[in-house]
């Protein structure tokens, strides 16, 4: 880890919507955060495509996401450069839903998901909350939040 | 380097390459319930002697949100295009401000310098209590950059300009 100066710091600026999805458009790999009552989130990398605002995934049943379906979870992308010293992050919130069938057939969606198994069912996860945050090299104003 | 051919495998990253995957990120992402909501912070973080997860912060919303619920979850992940596995490691631990001038002592030694804006003047330390880690072996025929399109075998990764460069070895 490298020292840098004071007055060298970087300013944490929001992002708007816009910007978010173009970000996310650009993505391929995410982290998808379940919430389970009482417990730590859960937290596992998943590939995706946007459809319109939504995140697509696919999963298998087992999976540890599966089993938190139809609570609150976030998915978040971010990416830093060290050497600019530029990054952003984005954080997507909602409540992920397992589409049937007859909407899967419907969506022509390129998903190639990673892991081994079936992983045949495909997840949505339509935006409630849509924030993000750029960090650049010049001195400003602290951010509230708790990035980096 | 081996050419794998075929479908894809997960293997279970014991705990001492978990530790070194820990160790050798720079950053990793906070998780934890805020209003009923799973929030991602990411952070620059440093392990200290004992194998914890020690970050700074200001005051603010991740601050707030750990006084109240304290157990959280940390990850950090990668993709390694040499060996053509992604991985990630999860811990679950107590998460705990650092309020004691000597244990603050030693954390500064540690010199995690905050990378953002903010005096970050305090230190949060995450005990793990579970640390579990995963990698997903890619078939050589498929890009690991780009799992949705499907890339020559042997072909070299391409590069992908319009992102802001992945550079994971800090000079």
């Amino acid at each position: 880890m490298r020292t840098i100066q004071q007055d060298d710091r970087a300013v944490l600026g929001a992002l708007d919507r816009e910007e978010c999805l173009v970000l996310l458009r650009w993505e391929c790999v995410g982290r998808l955060a379940a919430a389970r009552a009482g417990f730590a989130p859960v937290v596992v990398p998943v590939n995706f495509v946007l459809d319109g605002e939504a995140i697509l995934f696919r999963t298998d049943i087992g999976d540890t996401a599966l089993r938190l379906f139809e609570n609150p979870a976030s998915f978040q992308v971010d990416r830093f450069d060290w050497y600019r010293r530029i990054g952003w992050s984005v954080l997507v919130q909602g409540t992920p839903r397992l589409l049937t069938d007859g909407e899967s057939e419907g969506l022509a969606v390129d998903l190639v998901p990673w892991a081994p198994g079936d992983r045949g069912l495909l997840v949505r996860l339509e935006p409630e909350e849509i924030s993000g945050r750029r960090i650049e090299l010049r001195p400003g104003s602290v951010d509230r939040r708790g990035y980096l | 380097m081996d050419v794998i051919e075929g479908a894809s495998w997960v293997e279970f990253i014991p705990q001492v390459g978990c530790e070194r995957h820990l160790r050798q990120e720079i950053v990793g992402r906070v998780a934890m319930i805020v209003d009923g909501h799973p929030e991602i912070f990411p952070v620059n973080h440093a392990l200290d002697d004992d194998g914890a997860i020690v970050f700074r912060t200001d005051r603010g919303t991740l601050l707030d949100a750990l006084v109240q619920n304290a157990t959280v979850a940390f990850e950090v992940d990668g993709i390694d295009e040499q060996q053509h596995l992604g991985w990630s490691v999860l811990v679950v631990g107590q998460a705990k401000w650092v309020e004691t001038v000597d244990d603050l002592a030693a954390l500064r030694r540690l010199s995690l310098e905050p990378w953002a804006v903010g005096e970050k003047a305090n230190f949060v330390r995450i005990t793990p209590s579970k640390i579990t880690g995963r990698q997903i072996q890619v078939p050589r025929e498929r890009d690991v950059r780009s799992p949705t399109v499907e890339a020559d075998s042997h072909a070299p990764l391409r590069n992908q300009p319009h992102r802001l460069d992945e550079n994971r070895t800090e000079p």
